[in-house]
């Protein structure tokens, strides 16, 4: 190599070299500053006191869940869908939360979720259930959304700042007695969210796939929810009327979940789970 | 000497990389595989608590390196802090939080929860038809960690 050329080449190099420390230091900032904004540089004491915060709020919410639907008496059972719920949120991005699982005396097909980690799930929904995949489905798509935090941040977008949500910051700064109703109207917020309005769809459907990937992280079937969905398509009238309501379409979360097994590959990630303890438990 | 300076700047510029952003496992275990799939070979086993350091995101998989390796992860088992410990309120339900915070965050709603007391979260819920008996017993069903972790076994999940 002629040195004019050497040059000329380590001129690129160096040209080069800068462009990366350049390019490294704009991402450095950015990525900085996207942290920054997405946790507000939040200190552990911070974390955990907003933690606090959306279990006393999710402990209000569940109560009235059970307020509605006779939480089961049936221990056996309790304990065994803790277990399996339990299961899965050890390997969920919430490690600080001990969820609570209770199963709900009535014939309706459903789940619910309530901030904090509080999860039910009806009669109805298990005796539909043919394994502890589907029950692993179902419970992991609540599980989401309580790692996803949908409830809390579906009050906060759909607030404005004369309304329910957005406002909150400030009543709460008022008296005690502002202070109750405020609190009153937002319980009543996520009530309907739960039995009347439902989610956002996007949240929906975020829970299907984040509760999937979850239970495939966790060494269950990921194809459970979908063969649980299938089934319970087939039911019309009083049992799905909530279910159908506040959910998207059985036939288009159907589509996204299909869609989700064919980008990751879940089709044929079978396990060797226990068949016998949900059949004795669950079907006896 | 060029030599010298030729890998001095090409390690420096490199340096860079180590902006790249920082997360923490927290499931309680995690893979490392070689591939962005369910079905790919395991380079490292990782625990709560191991430091990553993101190197390329996609879709729900994230390249990652640690302890001198580097592989993908499911996006779904990290987070931008180190894992929190167990946080449990029933401990002082009955306290009267105070010092509430103003912070705008996603839980800011929620964070209202913490002007009130126990009780007078019981009444302004009252309204609606609560349980807050059943939610109780519900809370004391005493299953352990360690029920857990032998479930798991058992279960061969």
């Amino acid at each position: 190599m002629s040195a004019s050329l050497r040059t000329i080449t380590y001129k690129s190099f160096f040209g080069f070299v800068f462009v990366i420390m350049l390019v490294n230091s704009a991402m450095a900032t950015q990525s900085f500053r996207q942290r920054a904004s997405a946790d507000q540089l939040l200190t552990p004491e911070d974390i955990e006191s907003d933690v606090k915060a959306e279990i006393e709020f999710g402990r209000v919410v569940a109560a009235r869940i059970l307020g509605k639907y006779k939480l089961s008496e049936d221990y056996p059972l309790t304990k065994y869908v803790t277990l399996v719920g339990r299961a899965l949120a050890l390997n969920s991005n919430r490690p600080e939360l001990i969820f609570h699982f209770g199963v709900l005396e009535t014939k309706d097909i459903n789940a619910y979720t309530a901030p904090g980690g509080y999860v039910f799930v009806t009669r109805g929904a298990l005796n539909l259930m043919q394994d502890e995949n589907e029950l692993a489905g179902v419970l992991a798509h609540e599980i989401a959304h309580v790692t996803e935090m949908h409830i809390v941040e579906e009050l906060d977008i759909k607030g404005t700042s004369s309304g329910v949500g957005g406002g909150l910051a400030r009543i709460f700064g008022s008296a005690a007695e502002t202070t109750r109703v405020a609190f009153e109207q937002v319980i009543d917020k996520a009530v309907s969210l739960l039995f009347r309005e439902g989610l956002n769809k996007l949240d929906e459907f975020e829970a299907d796939q984040v509760g999937t990937m979850l239970s495939a992280n966790s060494g269950y079937d990921p194809s459970a929810l979908y063969r649980y969905l299938q089934r319970l398509k087939q039911y019309k009238g009083e049992q799905t009327a909530i279910v159908s309501k506040t959910h998207p379409s059985f036939n288009d979360r159907l589509i996204e979940l299909a869609n989700l097994s064919k980008e990751e590959s879940l089709s044929g990630l079978n396990t060797k789970i226990d068949v016998n303890r949900f059949n004795s438990i669950v079907k006896k | 000497m060029k030599k010298s300076v030729f890998i001095f700047v090409l390690l420096f510029s490199l340096t860079g990389l180590a902006h790249a952003k920082t997360m923490y496992i927290q499931s309680m275990r995690a893979k490392m595989v070689d591939k962005p799939t369910f079905r790919a070979k395991m380079i490292l086993p990782m625990r709560k608590g191991d430091k990553v350091t993101v190197v390329q995101e996609k879709g729900r998989w994230i390249k990652v390196s640690s302890k001198g390796k580097q592989g993908w992860i499911s996006k779904f088992l990290v987070a931008s802090h180190p894992p929190v410990k167990k946080i449990n309120v029933l401990v002082r339900k009955n306290q009267i939080v105070s010092n509430v915070r103003r912070r705008a965050s996603a839980v800011t709603t929620a964070g209202a929860a913490r002007g009130l007391s126990a009780e007078q979260r019981r009444r302004a819920s009252s309204k609606g038809g609560s349980n807050f008996v059943a939610l109780e017993k519900l809370e004391m069903l005493g299953v352990t960690e360690n029920d857990v972790r032998l479930f798991v076994v058992e279960g061969r999940i």
